[in-house]
């Protein structure tokens, strides 16, 4: 196993070969890069508000989507229940009588988890790659979600206690997803670590026909962590809809990039069967950082989706590059 | 017909019988499509009360069709070679922008000679997507979903986010984007001629032969001698090209891109190519099936905006079809297997 490679590696060898370590270690790079680029701006209180306000929405959901990852499926669905799940809240409570949010929110998350069990039937039962199942579901329910609200924003909604629950802030500043995003994160972490669902999911994932054959039914276990990425990422879209007071349709559109990056980034492997949620928590950190620090060199639109996309690249090319030579 | 020694054999009573039976006419991709397409047309016809099927209507969906056609065609290769591609969308308007700088900034420089450039830019983008995939060992819809997003970015830098309009006068325009007896946008001979091209390459070229035996077994073919990574990446190229061209199309016929267009692009040409009959999995297809698959998508867009109903039902039947025509094929391709 450590056969030929030059010697300076073999003593970075067991730190690298943790992938938490490996994110760590890239979102120091990032930090320090930024913040040498802006002259410190980069860690003012503000800016640092100014992304975790940015990351936790799309991190709770890249938590959802590391376990499919995992599993081995993808879900590029997610931007469009992120986008209809608070449309279909707002249109309730909005238009329906008797409706309040406290009944609303469970029926739209009820649905995004729907939406969530519809990719994994269609995937599993239709035995389709999940990604074309998931692109084709993601025009539809963005479909859905524009024809619902006639293209419309929706705010002004009654108050209520649970927007400060799911969106309130803390220390004046501080949004309260920031909160819910690592809770979510622990949760999956027990779920994946600690439970024997966790144990089927990385089995489905490493070698599907070898976990059926162990009696695994590898169906559910995909069809159940697509259920769970489409609640969260329902969830995730109430959570804004309680910080923000509005639901818009279209917003979301680059989530779905935003969470596979966050997951690959943090060593997910996109073939399945290895990866973390600790790691896609410093995932998400990463790219929100780079996003943002994007931002403030004050470049144009697109960019920071530009770098996005290349963090994808890298991060995938460098795993497949290190799993390679690790192993 | 089979051949047996130089002799032509004559099919059976009991063969004919067959061939022109339902099991035998609706195994076939292209009727199968043809079909869906008629449906829909019908379909569009009754619900916007004949609206579909007027003069500007049809002009419209044949506009749609010339762009997007394009590009679907050289996507329906890539996929038979076992390969996806999402930039397309990126690729489309960032080969006009290019185009149309050159032409702005550089005194002199003819849309003769920045058209073919910016399309050669475009197989660029091509390369590497096809090197990064095939050799960086990553899945291509990976790839590409990291390349729609940089060449999108690329296209927002060079044209500064505006819409970029008013080039110098040119037979150029006229021959790629002009209308023919005043009406039929000139683009659908465009399509109709790659489509023809594509479908020369892909059933009579040992290049269409070597695509298709690396989709259906890469490593079957590799052992066959085909070299599978040079056929990858020059599908990757084709399908850059073509979407450049497409974009140089766009271009001449409205005289003018945004560096958002073509968004919508990867989903409709790879809807066109599924819905044509062409497996995602790769080793089946063909780009006469994607030619009326880009006139269902393209029918059911117009459609919808006709019926009064906005766009986005378009999008949720798109969806829809994707999946359903997936699932179909893959039921069909079992039951022969």
């Amino acid at each position: 196993m450590l056969m030929g490679g030059p010697s300076h590696l073999s003593v970075l060898r067991p730190i690298l070969v943790i992938r938490e370590v490996r994110a760590l270690l890239t979102l120091l790079l990032i930090v320090v890069f930024f913040a040498f680029f802006t002259g410190g701006k980069y860690l003012s209180v503000i800016n640092l508000v100014s992304i975790l306000n940015g990351v936790y929405a799309f991190g709770i959901v890249a938590g959802a989507m590391t376990l499919l990852l995992i599993s081995g499926e993808i879900d590029l669905s997610v931007g469009s229940v992120y986008a209809l799940s608070p449309v279909i809240a707002a249109i309730l409570v909005k238009r329906v009588p008797g409706f309040t949010i406290w009944s609303a929110v469970p029926l739209a998350i009820g649905i995004a988890a729907f939406c969530g069990f519809t990719n994994g039937i269609i995937t599993t039962k239709g035995r389709i790659p999940s990604f074309i199942t998931t692109l084709g579901m993601m025009m539809i329910l963005r479909g859905v979600a524009f024809v619902l609200s006639k293209g419309q924003i929706f705010g002004f909604l009654p108050p209520s206690v649970l927007y400060t629950i799911f969106g309130g802030t803390v220390f004046k500043w501080i949004p309260v997803g920031v909160i819910w995003f690592p809770a979510i994160i622990v949760c999956l972490w027990i779920l994946l670590e600690k439970t024997a669902f966790g144990n089927r999911t990385f089995a489905t994932g490493n070698n599907k026909e070898a976990a059926r054959m162990a009696g695994i039914n590898t169906d559910r276990v995909k069809i159940i962590n697509f259920t769970i990425t489409g609640a969260l990422a329902g969830f995730a879209g109430i959570t804004v809809l309680s910080y923000l007071g509005q639901a818009a349709p279209q917003q979301g559109m680059e989530l779905a990039f935003d969470a596979i990056a966050a997951a690959v980034v943090g060593g997910t492997s996109l073939f399945g069967g290895a990866g973390g949620v600790i790691g896609t928590l410093l995932g998400a950190f990463i790219v929100g950082g780079v996003k943002n620090g994007i931002i403030i060199r004050g470049a144009p639109i697109f960019w920071p989706e530009a770098f996005v996309g290349v963090i994808i690249i890298l991060a995938v090319v460098l795993n497949v590059w290190i799993e390679r030579k690790m192993a | 017909m089979p051949k047996l020694n130089d002799q032509v054999v004559q099919p059976s009573a009991k063969e004919k019988l067959y061939l022109l039976s339902l099991r035998h006419v609706l195994g076939i991709r292209e009727v199968r499509a043809l079909l869906v397409f008629l449906l829909m047309t019908a379909f569009f016809a009754y619900l916007t009360g004949g609206k579909f099927v007027s003069v500007s209507s049809v002009t419209n969906m044949l506009r749609y069709v010339s762009a997007y056609g394009v590009m679907a065609g050289g996507v329906t290769l890539l996929l038979i070679s076992g390969e996806i591609d999402i930039s397309t969308g990126s690729v489309f308007p960032l080969t006009a922008i290019i185009a149309a700088l050159l032409v702005k900034n550089i005194p002199g420089f003819s849309i003769w000679l920045a058209a073919p450039v910016a399309i050669a830019i475009a197989g660029l983008c091509g390369l590497v997507n096809g090197v990064v995939t095939v050799k960086g060992g990553i899945p291509s819809f990976i790839t590409t979903i990291g390349t729609m997003l940089i060449y999108r970015a690329l296209g927002y830098i060079l044209s500064g986010g505006v819409w970029l309009s008013g080039m110098p006068p040119s037979r150029f325009y006229t021959i790629m984007g002009g209308k023919v007896l005043g009406l039929i946008p000139v683009g659908i001979f465009w399509f109709v001629g790659v489509i023809l091209c594509l479908w020369v390459l892909l059933e009579k070229t040992a290049f269409g032969n070597r695509t298709f035996a690396t989709g259906n077994n890469k490593e079957a073919a590799r052992m066959t001698g085909i070299n599978t990574d040079r056929v990858k990446i020059t599908n990757f190229i084709i399908t850059a090209c073509l979407a450049g061209f497409a974009g140089i199309l766009y271009f001449s016929h409205f005289g003018s891109i945004l560096p958002i267009e073509g968004m919508g692009a990867p989903l409709d040409t790879i809807g066109a190519a599924v819905v044509g009959g062409t497996s995602l999995f790769g080793g089946a297809g063909g780009v006469i099936g994607t030619l009326v698959g880009v006139f269902i998508i393209a029918g059911a867009r117009i459609g919808f905006v006709l019926a009064r109903l906005g766009g986005y039902w378009a999008n949720i039947l798109v969806g829809s079809l994707i999946i359903v025509a997936v699932i179909v094929n893959l039921w069909l391709e079992r039951r022969v297997r």
